[in-house]
């Protein structure tokens, strides 16, 4: 992974990470200790986090997110600093899987509940950049991934 | 394709294949993504139910959760259908029991703001033919948990009638006071008097002469409590 882009696009994705994972702590912690969502005037987050929607099998969402970011995070890290193709590969994977479940969730809140909540929008769009972050990473990185663009490569034959 | 070929230096060589195990982990890793949301999705759809107000651990006199000659009263507006309320159940006013309601510093007292629609009314009076039988707050919750889309069909005549017989109330009574609209005047009063106080959403809540609407966080609540009973006369 020595392709220029993917050195500049993997801090950026890692930032994103970083940032996902304090909208989801904080989500997190209020959930736990029982505090009302600092976003009442600004959107209907009370509402959207109170909602059947907001847990899956009793976890709350937002721990599910908060654990999907962190893993993001440390995929994206073995990535940086092993140049390990697999570890990128998993990291985009998360993603894919984190922005298919938040669009899911989005159409929740527009469709369903006919409500927004900031801290979720604003979620969906960092895995959303995230996302895009990854999957050009991995189509800047398609060569040494895939084989794909790099001319035959010689390998010798022993015993000529 | 594996073919040998010349190698510049004379030595046979052939051509290393593409790397299919790579792209098959890619394709496999992005199906595997697909799958697990398309599980989550089905998941939380067959097994997810709204949170359910919690129990009270206090009683009350009629509309007044607590001691009623608790030092300081608070004042909430609330209609039956609107969901931030019921959050403020399972959150704010879960919280104010614990700390306050059950050692008597505080009581809440419930007031009607019914401006979402025609079965806010509905489950208005019948929270307040509840309060003739001396089950309001049972009642209440009752309703909060029973609570759907806004005027989607969980207030009607008969949910409500179903709702007095879970919580064990004289059905009889109950619809006769129901049907003869015995309260429903009270509670159009209780609603212009609250817009008159500058309410125009719910929940909000007075505490002393602190206004508070919305769920907001659990320290404004604790502060405008603090306030108010420092104002009490020892």
């Amino acid at each position: 992974m020595s392709a220029l882009p993917v050195r500049l696009l993997l801090p950026v994705a890692a930032l994103l990470a970083a940032g996902g994972i304090g909208i989801a702590a904080y989500l997190t912690v209020v959930h736990y200790a029982h505090q009302p969502i600092a976003c009442s005037s600004i959107g209907d987050c009370e509402l959207v986090n109170s909602s059947k929607y907001a847990k899956l099998a009793g976890v709350p969402v937002a721990v599910l997110g908060l654990l999907s970011y962190v893993a993001m995070l440390l995929l994206i890290a073995a990535a940086w600093l092993r140049r390990d193709t697999t570890a990128l590969t998993l990291a985009w994977g998360v993603a894919l899987a984190g922005f298919g479940f938040s669009m899911y969730l989005t159409w929740i809140e527009v469709g369903v509940l006919d409500a927004i909540c900031v801290y979720c929008v604003a979620s969906a769009s960092v895995v959303t950049a995230m996302l895009a972050a990854l999957s050009a990473c991995v189509w800047f990185a398609r060569a040494e991934l895939f084989g794909d663009g790099e001319p035959p490569q010689a390998v010798v034959v022993e015993g000529d | 394709m594996s073919a040998p070929t010349p190698h510049p230096r004379g030595r046979a060589v052939k051509v290393k294949p593409p790397r299919n195990s790579s792209r098959l982990l890619f394709i496999g890793i992005g199906i595997a993504a697909v799958a697990l949301v398309a599980g989550f999705i089905a998941f939380q759809a067959a097994t997810s139910s709204d949170a359910k107000v919690p129990v009270k651990s206090t009683t009350g006199e009629g509309r007044i959760l607590g001691d009623p000659n608790a030092p300081v009263t608070v004042i909430e507006y609330a209609d039956f259908q609107c969901p931030v309320c019921k959050r403020a159940e399972t959150s704010v006013i879960a919280q104010l029991e614990k700390d306050y309601i059950e050692k008597g510093t505080v009581n809440i007292e419930f007031r009607n703001f019914a401006f979402i629609g025609q079965e806010s009314f509905n489950a208005a009076q019948a929270a307040d033919a509840a309060r003739d039988q001396g089950k309001f707050w049972e009642y209440h919750d009752a309703l909060f948990n029973a609570q759907g889309r806004e005027n989607g069909g969980n207030y009607t005549y008969d949910k409500l009638v179903e709702l007095a017989r879970q919580v064990g109330l004289d059905v009889a009574k109950f619809e006769e006071t129901l049907t003869n609209n015995v309260h429903l005047e009270a509670i159009q009063k209780e609603t212009d008097d609250a817009k008159a106080s500058g309410v125009n959403s719910t929940p909000t809540f007075f505490i002393g002469d602190k206004m508070i609407a919305g769920v907001k966080p659990y320290n404004e609540f604790k502060a405008a409590i603090a306030e108010a009973l420092d104002k009490v006369p020892q």
